[in-house]
């Protein structure tokens, strides 16, 4: 499995884990709401009867005797029976008791007792608990609410653990549902991985064959070439034409070189030692001053002493090389170097004068592609060694034109 | 100086025997391993340059050959890097495309190098 496709597994599982996260949350969310709300409703109609409804059998007392089948013609709507608070049949169903404190505390008196998990004394005890607050969930899965009539306060607690119980199936149910659809997806994901990546994993594939071909073949020729001009140059002395010829030779031979770096990070293990980045940077620009100045390109640089990262030697050695060349390339007037360390990690930019209009320039990154125009020409594979180079490395690396100024950006 | 050269691109050791009698001395070139196997036999070389892709007989064998006969060896490749060290190893691995510069430099230091060992052995 490359990298893309591990990437794109990752990110299509975690954008179904948001997705279902989210829905699920709002569901139950809004279910233990209503849950609460109904709840309300009933503590809120037995407020309106001073703590209780009256029974059938007439105890304990209530405001008025309820039967169980209104006479209302519009009681019966739709085609489902009254449910939840509003249903008759919850006077006699529900588990509550109603606790009323005249004066103080010690003065409890049991309004209404219609429950079966607590006694009458525990029942004073657990209301004169609950004397200071207004509303709200007690222990766990009952509802209380805290009311005043005529200077008395009442506190009644109603049984919920039957209504809820619905409710934490579904959230369970919810729970086990997502981590299911989790599995379901992460086979899917790998299966439609498999499918979209194949062909552009071959396309790739082919592409590096195609370039390890190519390299093979051109370098024998391009000896061939050099040899022969060289003899040429012995017979006939050189001119301006063999000269030529070598230069042309010169530049096939890095194309060559280039190329036989196409993919070196993919199977490779890479020997990793702390390299010293402002050194290998200071140098590679050293090396090439003369070269900028000759060109009439202004360099600059603001490179951070002692900036080391764990790196392959190798590997960083040519891409500062490849950095500073690109700018040599490309550079109208000016280029410029920034090394430094930000937030734990290294900020390497490189940045030179440009035509190109503003925008991201990922595509610099692509083989085979020079975006800028090149006082010399480029193969485009530079930048595409920095980019393979930085991703083996676990960095990150962006370009981008702003205001007439080309920036590439690495994360190591 | 007498030089083996062997190599399957005729035009690549047309061009580079006139260079090396011109520069370094006598060169004789084989396009193919039985070739090569039956100069290194039948007559005394003080260099061989061995493309690593030479038909018919593999490379290590030819390697193992001249070094049965004491010849310095130089190996051309083709890959852009060194994979793996073949045995037994050439005295030194030069990468196409090169130059004749390079070349030359490349056999001087194996000339060198292998001065440096029979005196040591001596």
């Amino acid at each position: 499995m490359n990298k893309a496709e591990k990437k794109f597994r990752i990110y299509a599982i975690l954008v179904i884990f948001v997705l279902l996260t989210v829905l699920l949350t709002v569901i139950n969310g809004v279910n233990f709401t209503m849950a609460a709300s109904d709840a309300d409703e009933l503590t809120q109609k037995l407020a309106d009867r001073r703590g209780a409804f009256e029974r059938k059998d007439g105890l304990p007392g209530g405001m008025q005797f309820q039967p169980d089948k209104p006479e209302d013609e519009d009681f019966m709507m739709g085609p489902m029976g009254p449910m939840g608070p509003d249903s008759p049949e919850m006077n006699e169903s529900l588990r509550y008791f109603t606790v009323a404190f005249s004066n103080k505390k010690e003065n409890a008196e049991t309004v209404a007792y219609h429950i079966s998990a607590v006694t009458e004394e525990e029942a004073k005890e657990w209301a004169a608990e609950l004397i200071v607050q207004k509303t709200g969930w007690t222990r766990g899965t009952y509802r209380f609410r805290v009311y005043k009539d005529h200077g008395t306060t009442f506190v009644t607690v109603i049984d919920q653990g039957r209504e809820l119980l619905p409710s934490f199936r579904i959230l369970i149910i919810s729970a086990a549902g997502e981590a299911l659809a989790l599995i379901i997806g992460w086979f899917l994901l790998v299966i439609i991985g498999r499918k979209i990546y194949a062909p552009l994993e071959e396309a790739d594939r082919k592409q590096k064959i195609f370039i390890a071909n190519a390299n093979r073949e051109f370098r024998v020729p391009l000896t061939v070439i050099d040899g022969n001009t060289e003899l040429t140059e012995r017979k006939y002395g050189p001119d301006d034409q063999t000269r030529s010829t070598h230069r042309q030779v010169a530049k096939m031979n890095e194309l060559v070189e280039k190329l036989g770096s196409v993919g070196i990070f993919d199977n490779e293990e890479m020997n990793t030692a702390d390299i010293p980045l402002s050194e290998y940077l200071t140098s590679a620009l050293e090396r090439e001053a003369e070269s900028f100045a000759s060109k009439g390109v202004k360099l600059t640089s603001d490179i951070e002493p002692d900036v080391t990262v764990k790196a392959d030697p190798a590997a960083m050695s040519r891409l500062t090389d490849e950095l500073v060349g690109n700018a040599l390339k490309f550079a109208l007037s000016k280029a410029g170097f920034d090394l430094r360390k930000e937030n734990g990690a290294v900020l390497l930019e490189a940045y030179n004068d440009t035509d190109l209009p503003d925008g991201p320039a990922d595509q610099a990154f692509d083989r085979f592609t020079t975006l800028q125009n090149a006082k010399e020409g480029g193969a485009g594979l530079g930048l595409s060694y920095v980019k393979e180079s930085v991703k083996a490395h676990n960095g990150r690396a962006s370009a981008s034109v702003k205001d007439g100024i080309f920036t590439l950006r690495i994360t190591l | 100086m007498k030089i083996l050269f062997a190599a399957p691109d005729r035009d690549l050791l047309e061009c580079y025997k006139t260079l090396f009698e011109a520069d370094l001395g006598q060169t004789v070139t084989a396009f193919d391993g039985t070739q090569v196997v039956s100069l290194l036999s039948s007559e005394d070389f003080d260099l061989l340059i061995l493309d690593r892709n030479i038909p018919r007989v593999d490379h290590k064998k030819i390697i193992g050959a001249a070094k049965q006969k004491s010849v310095p060896v130089i190996v051309l490749t083709d890959e852009p890097g060194v994979p793996g060290t073949p045995e037994p190893s050439p005295d030194i691995r030069l990468s196409y495309p090169f130059t004749f510069d390079s070349i030359k430099r490349a056999v001087y230091d194996t000339l060198e190098k292998q001065k440096r060992t029979v005196s040591e052995n001596e």
